[in-house]
């Protein structure tokens, strides 16, 4: 019966609607997707490995400053490193990068950290890198369909922009309006494919 | 910059929940909303916290030339100071006061908070005009999550297919929604404010 009521992915963006902040927005252009995905990852997995040592060292109530401030320095570090790599792409991203640290996918490893005593690490580590792999795809989908053209990730203060289609077919998809509505039919074609999936495994 | 025309952009053309995409987990959360406690709450948190952050970041980063260890100040200094404040207006007897802090003691850690102070501060906006972004923010904010509730209930009512009922469909509603706000251009503003 709990196996009916839970999703057959990991459902954090399309299934439970979390961490949506920077896709809507982010997600317009696939080097910025790409930036901020790899620092959600990377916030999440450093923390989700340095829960159990903190929970082990520190009081209960020191645990949340004390995460939330260690969150903060990676995602400092994070900004600073992206910031190097490609000051272009850094900018594209601009507040979003900064915002991994209030990111809910990272408040949510952070709450859970402090809370269980059993180790979650594997579950964090799944559950991150499948909204790494689908905010990376909702990225290429949108700038290629919105824009025509797909803007790689290199390192560097130029842009290296691979043009696709001189005419785009869907401009609105680069809009944060067409990432609310890209992400809404997502949703709904993840629930019609949940809820095939599940009859199957029913009948 | 004149002050109406950073509100109404606030509001309107950079609304923070249509254009930015902040604080979209809990818009499209099925909760309901005690209107004026949560907008007092939330308008409150975020003035404070755009007023500190603009404060810490001019005063004492900038100087330093340390403005990249902003978002570590934040973590150690304002959000524990903005919590400890939440959880003593909490803490007072009155029913509307202890509604008002739990609200902001959830705020606190919101990407909406943290990204209206982020746009407040790095926008090169003077304290006045960083606390009116803040506050308009907020109002903006407000106003399309109260648009957004009345669409869920008209939803609720209609017959859609199964697949797009609940969030998939009020997320294609605040899409239109986000064309219609990003339709009201700076320009515009800019001559209504003048």
């Amino acid at each position: 019966m709990e196996k009916k009521s839970s999703p057959f992915l990991p459902d954090l963006m399309l299934g439970s609607l979390v961490g949506l902040c920077p896709v809507i927005v982010v997600s317009g252009n696939f080097a910025s997707g790409v930036i901020v995905a790899l620092g959600i990852l990377f916030c999440t997995l450093v923390m989700s490995l340095l829960m159990p040592a903190l929970r082990s060292l520190f009081p209960e109530r020191l645990r949340a400053p004390l995460a939330f401030g260690l969150a903060a320095a990676f995602t400092a570090l994070y900004a600073v490193l992206a910031e190097a790599y490609s000051p272009l792409l850094s900018s594209l991203a601009g507040i979003f990068i900064p915002l991994t640290l209030v990111n809910c996918i990272v408040l949510a490893t952070l709450r859970r950290g402090i809370r269980t005593e059993e180790a979650t690490t594997r579950g964090v580590i799944l559950k991150s890198f499948m909204f790494f792999s689908l905010l990376i795809l909702v990225s290429a989908f949108r700038e290629i369909a919105g824009a025509g053209r797909i803007t790689l990730p290199m390192p560097g203060t130029e842009a290296h922009i691979l043009t696709l289609f001189s005419l785009p077919p869907l401009r609105l998809l680069t809009a944060p309006a067409g990432g609310f509505i890209l992400i809404g039919c997502l949703a709904a074609l993840y629930r019609f494919v949940q809820r095939r999936l599940l009859g199957r495994r029913i009948s | 910059m004149s002050y109406l025309f950073i509100v109404l952009t606030s509001v309107f053309s950079a609304n923070a929940l249509l254009v930015y995409g902040l604080g979209v987990c809990p818009a499209f959360r099925r909760e309901r909303r005690g209107p004026w406690v949560h907008l007092a709450a939330l308008a409150f948190v975020n003035a404070l916290a755009s007023i500190l952050f603009w404060i810490v970041r001019s005063f004492a980063l900038a100087p330093l030339g340390l403005e990249s260890l902003d978002i570590i100040l934040y973590a150690v200094l304002i959000a524990p100071l903005l919590k400890y404040l939440s959880r003593f207006i909490a803490s007072s007897p009155a029913v509307s006061l202890v509604r008002m802090g739990a609200a902001m003691d959830e705020a606190v850690t919101s990407c909406l908070v943290f990204g209206v102070a982020l746009i407040a501060t790095r926008s090169n906006f003077s304290l006045l005009e960083a606390l009116a972004a803040s506050i308009a923010a907020c109002l903006g904010y407000w106003l399309a999550l109260i648009v957004l509730d009345s669409i869920r209930e008209r939803l609720e009512l209609s017959d859609l297919p199964a697949s797009f009922r609940g969030a998939p469909a009020l997320l294609l509603s605040a899409g239109l929604m986000a064309m219609a706000f990003m339709g009201v251009d700076y320009a515009l503003l800019r001559s209504v404010a003048r």
